[in-house]
């Protein structure tokens, strides 16, 4: 049942444990009742391991984002469980932080970006200036100065994001779940974002479960690549994916495996869909 | 481009000024023309001179000053015990589609009721003082503070307040660092529109319930058959009114001053 993570170059900087973090246990959800009953996911198995990076594919409606709603206990599932260092997840437990897709409805815009990192670190056991120096940290962490006392609105798409991304890493969790994170940000920034998250998971060895319907940055980014399809959706399969601890834009994407990964991927995620035009909202 | 658009708007702007000011002038001269035709009884219509000059009379005596820091007592009072109720009472009201449903029709038979037509009942229970009048401002206050804070938690972003769980802030945090402000925008409309109807029913409450203010004096002056301070007085409980609009209308903007850049934003 465990996936073994799949870095097996030891002096590589950013290498997956085999010890297990996150299990989700014949996961099942249905919304609606009776007649509209709907059931959207059904018979759902994964294990994360420690500091490894996950990423979940699949057709857009397939219900990613509400499996990474029933791991972050932010809905709660139908039917099995979600396990978290071997317990039973009823609650958003603090062990996990969630950046979302859309930033500026992420982010308080009553409050400058500084309290916006700030404020969840209200209910750890810190001081305020522990707590301050922190958020200053986590700011400047993702690449951002000077921008502290701003509100969000006044910075563009991508630095909001990055904003979101350092009230995560602020927190402090063991894992990050990520729902498209970079689905709304320009090509360019895009590629900056997703290495930034490589460094923050190197330096901080989190575990991150990422959300995404571009294959091409799965691959980059993720140790495996969970592929969801069906319907009721379920794990189709799962893509280790071998390119090296150290990921670089140019080099990792012009390997011959990365173009292999992608075409399994893609081919996995077509049968799925029985031939439908899969990846629907690009 | 934006200096000469800036230059045309505050030409724009000043012509706008000139011209209400002519407006207002010619309001008076017609007032004074009819005053003077004798058209209408001129004690019933005394010139705008006289009423004006009364109006400079009555600034200066301390008991006008204090008729009007009793109107603006009641008002401001009325209106926060309307603001405590309706924002206390449609924040659950607005989060729950069971609570909603359960009181809409009680909301919406009380919301029927002209507030004035409740002053003899208050006057029964709290007299001729300004208790009665706080009562019917605040009753005619509440229903609009409350549908709007109602509203304002309907409008509410449910993504900003999965983010707020997710982080495990509890019901109270959630209440003051996300609720209150998310619905403030709600609020402070429905304290504008509140504000003026408390203000009318206060000198309504005044005038005819004897509570003291403004309005009484209109009353007394009526009684003591002089037309013009009944005139003067009018005009003061006018200019009253004008400056509440014009400080809510102000203070609405300043409390929420990110909604402006959200549009800009969205643009």
């Amino acid at each position: 049942m465990t996936e073994t993570a799949g870095l097996l170059v030891p002096s590589e900087p950013m290498v997956a444990t085999n010890e297990l973090i996150l299990s989700v246990r014949d996961l099942g959800k249905s919304y609606g009742v009776a007649d509209s009953r709907k059931e959207v996911l059904r018979g759902l198995n994964l294990d994360v391991n420690r500091s490894e990076f996950v990423s979940l594919v699949g057709p857009s409606g397939c219900g990613k984002t509400t499996l990474l709603r029933c791991l972050a206990a932010l809905m709660p599932p139908s039917k099995g469980q979600v396990l978290l260092n071997g317990r039973d997840v009823t609650s958003p437990p603090p062990e996990i932080a969630v950046v979302f897709q859309d930033y500026s409805r992420s982010l308080l815009p009553w409050r400058s970006n500084l309290d916006n990192v700030v404020l969840p670190l209200r209910n750890k056991r810190l001081t305020k200036q522990e707590r301050y120096t922190r958020a200053h940290e986590a700011l400047e962490s993702v690449g951002l100065r000077g921008v502290h006392r701003q509100y969000p609105w006044q910075l563009s798409g991508g630095m909001q994001q990055r904003v979101a991304i350092a009230r995560a890493l602020a927190y402090r969790p063991e894992v990050i779940l990520m729902d498209e994170p970079f689905a709304s940000v320009d090509a360019q920034t895009r590629l900056d974002l997703e290495d930034l998250v490589l460094g923050m998971r190197r330096d901080y060895h989190m575990t991150i479960v990422f959300v995404t319907h571009d294959i091409d940055e799965a691959v980059y980014l993720s140790d495996r690549v969970v592929v969801l399809g069906g319907s009721p959706t379920t794990v189709r399969d799962v893509v280790q994916i071998d390119l090296g601890a150290s990921r670089d834009q140019i080099a990792s994407r012009s390997l011959p495996q990365f173009a292999e990964y992608r075409a399994a991927i893609l081919k996995e995620i077509r049968t799925t869909t029985d031939g439908n035009a899969a990846l629907g909202d690009h | 481009m934006v200096g000469t658009a800036s230059i045309r708007m505050s030409r724009r702007s000043t012509l706008i000024m000139v011209a209400r000011v002519a407006v207002f002038l010619l309001l008076l001269a017609v007032w004074e023309a009819v005053s003077a035709s004798g058209l209408l009884n001129a004690a019933f219509l005394p010139p705008p001179t006289q009423v004006i000059r009364e109006v400079v009379r009555l600034l200066g005596e301390v008991a006008t000053w204090s008729a009007l820091g009793q109107t603006v007592k009641a008002w401001v009072i009325g209106l926060g015990i309307a603001l405590a109720l309706g924002v206390g009472i449609g924040i659950p009201l607005g989060s729950s589609r069971f609570l909603y449903r359960s009181a809409r029709l009680v909301v919406d038979f009380c919301r029927a009721i002209p507030s004035i037509a409740l002053l003899p009942l208050a006057l029964l229970v709290f007299g001729a003082k300004i208790r009665m009048e706080v009562f019917l401002i605040a009753f005619a206050s509440v229903w609009i503070i409350l549908l709007q804070t109602i509203y304002g938690i309907w409008d509410m972003d449910p993504r900003l307040l999965e983010v707020m769980r997710s982080y495990r802030l509890t019901r109270l945090q959630r209440l003051r660092w996300l609720v209150l402000p998310s619905i403030s925008s709600y609020i402070a409309t429905g304290l504008r529109l509140a504000s003026i109807v408390a203000f009318f029913v206060g000198i309504g409450a005044e005038l005819l319930g004897g509570a003291p203010g403004i309005g009484l004096k209109i009353q007394t002056a009526e009684v003591g058959g002089s037309v013009v301070a009944e005139y003067a007085y009018a005009i003061l409980a006018a200019g009253l009114a004008l400056g509440i609009n014009l400080l809510m209308a102000r203070s609405e903007r300043r409390i929420i001053f990110w909604r402006g850049a959200e549009r800009l934003e969205q643009q």
